[in-house]
């Protein structure tokens, strides 16, 4: 049969975890990502890896670390309260510059919230969330077939930097089904990882992996190194897809679910003569930047509309994008809603009405 | 109501039973086949109870087709949470009216895998009393992952049938990459699952397919010979995807 599968988009984010090579996962479970556990539980035995069910979040990431300080490659997945429960392991694999995947599906909070999808882990996930100063590398996905491959990126990004590499997903994007083509071989990069402790068999002095620092002086070292690390991945790492930014009106800003929903209403907006572009972060750390700015400054834009499924985080950052030289509104909804096409078109028409 | 022609007009089984169970592995499509059967049924005259069994997973699930459900006519029998933030698995009362009105066909859309199953065995002593005996029919996607193979489908008829209390009477061959299928699925995946039906014993009751993946004239039969269900798609994940 053909190399095309149906695939919910957890499935996709576990399978891919696989062929990037990840034989170590640990989690616990939570709506709405636990496909993720379940299809781990079935496919790693196949591939002689683990799957661990820990006894909670927090025992998880702490194998994730143990795991990717002997040199695996290594993923945990959650939704938001289990990522919040997750952070304090997060600053420690900053510390200690590990590599590992992570991915959270979001559901809506604050608080216990509810189970259905939303964006309102941006800040969390792009601005830290646990102690001290470090970046976690953050993907956005738009549809399963996006989950997959940048599942696959994720370790590569995550080995080639020593950094902890989240995918940002939310509910709808976890549980919705579509096919996926997988590559006859995927673009797994290989590193050496000379520092890992895999054991000295006495031909070699042996590695330490910690984040713990007695001298002020040598703490500083190791954030100078971050903050160099983190330097280079801005350089390096930014991707964004734009859609019909030329000569726009009006340019929208959206991540993974959001923008779907954009894409659609760009349509619509063509229809009653008002052309819309679409500025997607893929990057959301390090964000796109330049390609939120250089598509604000055509003279064609009147404004930016960004659309989120939280109260307006993302829009910081484009704000500090456009700095000053286009307005930036915000649309968003909160509690688990998606906003529909309609409510979306009715700001830009009162936008490219001003 | 039934001004229109019956969108399935062609659809026909040889032996249609007043209760039909759809069981299946996650995402294996049996909310979208249990709302489309239901629609077929009410399209051709035949009162239906649709009940939205699946306590495994709140996100899109045949009570999410709630408005071409009722439109179309058909009582919608669903858990008070489904749709809401609310994780809680519940099976609605409501179920047992399937059993009281001999009147009505019913429909029962049952959640993923073997847990989502077991709701059915508690139903087990009310079902066992039903005469003629329900179907139950295992929705089988070959283009899921898991079920690929003819191994793999005998492997879950028999967790989920095992789960249920009930062994599947039929298996349902929906071969389905939504949107991105075409007419190639059904006969590209048919030898697995006609072997897993072979394996099983049971026959493969009907096929099913995505209306727009289907040429139209083949009628209600598939190349290969089954009943054919075309699927209008009524759970979507966004309004115009």
């Amino acid at each position: 049969m053909s190399n095309r599968v149906l695939m919910k988009g957890n499935e996709a984010i576990a399978e891919a975890a696989i062929r990037a090579g990840c034989r170590h996962y640990f989690g616990y479970p939570i709506t709405p990502q636990t496909e993720i556990m379940h299809y781990m539980a079935l496919r790693m035995p196949e591939v002689d890896g683990v799957m661990v069910q820990a006894e909670s979040e927090v025992a998880a990431i702490n194998m994730v670390y143990g795991a990717a300080a002997a040199g695996a490659r290594v993923m945990t997945t959650s939704s938001s309260p289990g990522i919040s429960l997750k952070q304090e392991g997060f600053s420690y694999i900053a510390g200690a510059e590990l590599p590992a995947v992570v991915v959270n599906i979001v559901r809506a909070g604050p608080g216990l919230g509810g189970i259905l999808p939303a964006q309102g882990d941006y800040f969390q996930a792009t601005k830290g969330g646990g102690h001290g100063d470090y970046r976690n590398v953050v993907l956005a996905p738009a549809s399963v077939q996006e989950l997959y491959e940048l599942t696959v990126e994720a370790f590569n990004i995550a080995d080639r930097y020593r950094v902890l590499t989240m995918i940002l997903g939310d509910g709808t994007l976890g549980q919705m089904m579509e096919p996926v083509l997988f590559r006859d071989e995927e673009p797994v990069e290989t590193c050496e990882k000379s520092w890992a402790t895999t054991g000295t068999r006495g031909r070699r002095e042996h590695n330490t992996i910690q984040s713990i620092y007695i001298e002020a002086d040598a703490l500083e070292r190791l954030n100078n190194t971050l903050q160099a690390k983190y330097r280079l991945i801005a350089q390096r790492e930014v991707r964004a897809e734009t859609v019909n930014c030329e000569g726009a009106e009006i340019i929208l800003t959206a991540f993974g679910t959001c923008s779907r929903i954009c894409k659609n209403v760009i349509r619509q907006a063509a229809q009653i003569g008002i052309k819309v572009g679409l500025v997607r972060p893929i990057t959301l750390w390090p964000f796109p930047d330049r390609a939120v700015a250089a598509a604000a400054a055509q003279p064609s834009v009147k404004a930016l509309l960004d659309i989120e499924l939280n109260a307006g985080q993302m829009v910081e950052d484009v704000r500090l994008a456009v700095n000053g030289i286009r307005p930036v509104h915000f649309y968003g909804r909160t509690g688990g809603n998606l906003p529909t096409q309609q409510e979306i078109l009715d700001q830009i028409q009162v936008l490219a009405r001003s | 109501m039934h001004a229109q022609a019956p969108f399935n007009q062609a659809f026909a089984l040889d032996s249609l039973r007043r209760i039909s169970l759809f069981i299946g592995a996650y995402g294996s499509g049996k909310s979208e086949v249990s709302v489309n059967f239901a629609r077929w049924l009410t399209e051709t005259g035949h009162p239906v109870t649709l009940c939205d069994l699946d306590i495994i997973n709140p996100y899109f699930r045949s009570a999410d087709a709630r408005l071409a459900v009722e439109t179309a006519g058909i009582r919608l029998v669903a858990p008070a949470f489904a749709g809401t933030n609310v994780d809680v698995p519940a099976v609605p009362a409501a179920v047992y009216s399937v059993f009281d009105d001999a009147s009505r066909h019913a429909v029962l859309d049952v959640g993923g895998e073997d847990m989502g199953a077991r709701v059915i065995a508690s139903l087990k002593d009310r079902l066992g009393q039903v005469k003629p005996a329900p179907a139950v029919y295992l929705v089988v996607n070959p283009y899921r992952p898991f079920s690929s193979s003819s191994q793999q489908i005998v492997q879950l008829a028999s967790l989920l049938g095992e789960a249920a209390g009930l062994a599947p009477t039929g298996l349902v061959h929906n071969a389905n990459l939504l949107e991105a299928g075409d007419a190639t699925l059904l006969s590209e995946s048919w030898p697995v699952v006609r072997e897993a039906a072979r394996l099983l014993g049971i026959p493969v009751t009907f096929a099913a397919a995505m209306a727009g993946a289907v040429p139209p004239d083949w009628g209600g039969r598939t190349p290969e010979g089954l009943p054919l269900l075309r699927l209008r798609r009524s759970i979507r994940y966004f309004e115009s995807d």
